[in-house]
């Protein structure tokens, strides 16, 4: 055995493993070429691979000269790794060992540790059975050389295959990208994905390639298409994405998001370029543009402003039919804070706007009001405003409120006026029921009385005694049928105002006169004070018939519910109210209870006295009379405590100077 | 038919009364009629008989539709009065009212036997008292 031998085994095991460079093939023919030189009769590569095992390598390449002795392979030198070994070929050492005696299978080891860049890398085994080796330095030398050749060889290997797969990967991914590449060399394309030739409609990617860049842009795109490659080339710098159009070979035009980056192809500086058609795109954003101008349409139309405001900065966003809506442009309803907004309000609605509005961003719920808003003009509008607050989930406060303002003012006016006539209808309803009732009664029991009467009249007999009573008697009953039916065209007179009766001014000292004067025969024997306070109002315009009716009636019931065991004190006094003209009459008589008979005060034929001698009909009347023009009447009265009749009664001025 | 000790009839209308108390004593029914034109002085009345500790009318003839007191207002007092008293007397509504609610409101008074429309004639007596 010699240096040359194991020299030239070295030599050519080098050889093998440059001229094949699948290290599967090259690598035995190599070990075996060593092993023979040198008498070796087994070589394993380890590779330091997990630090956290016992035994901390990867067996790599295992080779032997009797690979059919089993016995032998199982007695293999792993175990014999042992930890300051381990830490000896950290340090570069090489180890040798020999079998202390004839009974080992294993005659000698050498370990050869193996560094790849200055790292440790593993370590080579070289083992022989048939004879204990002994290794003379200059055989450690060659073998050491060996083993770092061997080294390089397998990382090399290594890194090439992990080059080979990421390009691998690479061009998997450029072929299958949803997205248009292509590579182009100063304009001719010398690559395209599939991608790219669906994109530009062709019928596959050979013919794309060779063709110019320009070939698949519009004439007049060119000039910019070309600077823009002359930056990117010179700046060698990514060009920012921008919007192209390419063509279609039918003429078409396809739109398309474009990045385009300085590549190396091939050794030779390209361009890739990736498209990201967005005709789609373009087109969903086109609808979206239509939509919202047929909603903004629909709320000018509808006449609904729509708002977003800012919690935090107070600041609100209008839009929708503003200036139709509240007089001012757009721009300018635009400048307005909440502040500025709540101005904007009807004073006696603007408190409770905003009470809504707090709790309803404190809440984090919907707002909901209605209230009048006062337009550039100057004039009410009735507004209903729907709104939301919105928070993010995480936060604790609102931060937005979206909501409409709808401008209701005529709806709210037909309902007003609806419910007007409806209140008005249900109470001419109510009337005339109670009116066919108490008619019906007041008809029937006179002619019940007249029919019962004349069956009870002897006829065979006329001169029976009785007769001239029946007589009697049906004579009462026609006459309280007369009144009845004189007392009914009175009240249906009553009820139209009548349109000839136009109001005159009317004094309230002569009319008080006048009547007392009227009722003072019947009521000679009564002692009455009367005191009356017309200063504030001494005269109103009044229809006559209608004002003296009322002070008739309030004058003659007074006198009729007087005490008979004290002397009558009637006050009567005129006071003025926003809308009307009050006219009140007090006395000191027996009063009455109220809660007992007020539901009954105002109606038809409810008399309360048994020794007064009325029907019953005339405060309906007056009530009747003051309603008709727009007035009312009210009354406060206790048992024993005398009664105050006040009537709210329209200055009819007004509407006799417009009229 | 049987004879009453005594009928009280209770109306505003005096000539319903007058017509009433000569059909009643025509038809035998009783021979003693006592009318009243005002609902709280046939009360008044009634709480004096039991007082005195006589007895009450037996038959009642009552109108709806009177002044200050009216026959509702009356039955709502009736009903207070002792009714181991009561229970002898035959109570029946008598008003010119054809009105669906009259009749049953005077229904849902237990104290009223009958609900009869005006006029009152010989025949309704003896149909009710045969």
């Amino acid at each position: 055995m010699t240096i040359n031998r194991l020299f030239k085994a070295v030599a050519d095991a080098s050889f093998e493993l440059l001229s094949e460079s699948r290290l599967e093939y090259s690598l035995p023919k190599a070990l075996q070429c060593v092993a023979d030189a040198a008498q070796i009769d087994r070589i394993q590569i380890f590779q330091y691979t997990n630090p956290t095992l016992k035994f901390p390598y990867t067996l790599l390449n295992d080779w032997c000269t009797h690979a059919s002795d089993i016995e032998w392979q199982k007695s293999g030198f792993n175990w014999l790794v042992q930890e300051f070994w381990h830490k000896a070929l950290q340090d570069r050492e090489t180890i040798r060992w020999q079998a202390p005696n004839e009974e080992h299978l294993l005659k000698s080891v050498m370990l050869i540790p193996l560094f790849f860049q200055n790292h440790y890398w593993g370590f080579m085994s070289f083992e022989t059975v048939r004879l204990a080796k002994e290794w003379s330095e200059e055989e450690v030398q060659i073998i050491n050389t060996f083993s770092a050749n061997i080294a390089v060889q397998i990382n090399n290997n290594h890194s090439e295959r992990v080059l080979k797969e990421s390009e691998e990967r690479y061009k998997n991914l450029i072929e299958h990208a949803p997205v248009a590449i292509i590579v182009h060399i100063k304009g001719e394309i010398v690559y395209a994905n599939p991608e790219a030739a669906r994109f530009i409609h062709a019928s596959s990617v050979s013919e794309i390639i060779g063709k110019n860049v320009l070939h698949f842009v519009p004439k007049e795109d060119h000039p910019m298409i070309i600077e823009r490659m002359t930056q990117i080339a010179t700046s060698n710098q990514a060009g920012e994405k921008i919007h192209e159009r390419f063509l279609k070979p039918n003429g078409e035009i396809i739109e398309a998001e474009v990045t385009a980056i300085p590549f190396v192809f091939e050794g030779k500086r390209a361009i890739q370029v990736i498209a990201n058609n967005i005709t789609k795109q373009k087109k969903a954003l086109k609808t979206i543009e239509e939509n919202e101008e047929r909603f903004r349409m629909v709320l000018e139309k509808t006449g609904q402003v729509v708002y977003d405001y800012d919690v935090q900065s107070r600041a609100i966003k209008w839009s929708g039919a503003i200036e139709e809506v509240t007089g001012y442009t757009p721009e300018e309803f635009n400048t307005f804070t909440v502040a500025e907004w709540a101005e904007m309000i009807h004073p006696s609605d603007r408190q409770k706007t905003m009470e809504l509005l707090q709790a309803a961003e404190d809440n984090c719920v919907s707002f909901s009001a209605v209230y009048r808003f006062m337009r550039k003009d100057g004039s009410y509008i009735v507004i209903d405003d729907e709104g939301i607050f919105v928070k993010h989930p995480l936060l604790p406060k609102s931060e937005r409120l979206l909501g409409v303002m709808k401008n209701i003012t005529a709806i709210k006016q037909s309902e007003e006026e609806l419910q007007r006539i409806n209140k008005h209808l249900k109470k001419v309803n109510d009337e005339l029921e109670q009116f066919a009732y108490i008619t019906s009664h007041n008809l029937r029991a006179p002619i019940v009385n007249l029919s019962s009467l004349v069956a009870l009249f002897d006829r065979q007999n006329m001169s029976e005694p009785h007769n001239l009573q029946y007589l009697d008697k049906i004579d009462q009953s026609v006459k309280r049928l007369e009144s009845t039916l004189n007392d009914l065209v009175q009240i249906v007179s009553e009820r139209k105002p009548n349109p000839q009766a136009n109001s005159t001014k009317l004094s309230f000292n002569q009319l008080v006169d006048e009547i007392c004067q009227s009722i003072e025969n019947q009521f000679k024997d009564t002692s009455i004070s009367l005191r009356c306070d017309f200063a504030s109002v001494p005269s109103i315009h009044q229809i006559d018939v209608h004002l003296r009716s009322v002070l008739l009636n309030l004058l003659t019931n007074a006198i009729k519910y007087r005490k008979r065991d004290q002397n009558l004190h009637i006050d009567i006094k005129t006071q003025k109210t926003d809308e009307y003209v009050c006219l009140s009459v007090s006395d000191n008589g027996i009063g009455m209870d109220l809660e007992k008979m007020g539901h009954k005060l105002f109606g038809l034929y409810q008399r309360f006295s048994e020794e007064s001698e009325g029907k019953g009909m005339g405060l309906y009347i007056i009530k009747n009379q003051i309603e008709s023009t727009g007035g009312y009447i009210t009354v406060d009265s206790q048992p024993g405590q005398g009664s105050t009749f006040t009537v709210y009664m329209k200055d009819l001025k007004e509407s006799y100077e417009t009229v | 038919m049987k004879q009453y000790d005594k009928v009280m009839i209770v109306d505003d209308d005096e000539i319903n009364n007058f017509i009433c108390s000569k059909l009643i004593k025509e038809a035998a029914l009783s021979n003693q009629v006592v009318s009243f034109t005002q609902a709280q002085k046939a009360l008044e009345y009634l709480k004096g008989q039991l007082e005195m500790g006589h007895e009450l009318p037996a038959v009642i003839f009552l109108d709806i539709s009177m002044p200050i007191m009216d026959g509702w207002d009356f039955l709502k007092e009736y009903a207070q009065l002792n009714e181991q008293k009561t229970k002898n007397t035959r109570l029946f509504m008598l008003s010119s009212s054809v009105h669906e609610e009259d009749i049953r409101k005077a229904e849902s008074f237990k104290q009223v036997e009958k609900y009869l429309t005006k006029p009152m004639t010989f025949n309704t007596i003896l149909q009710i008292f045969k």
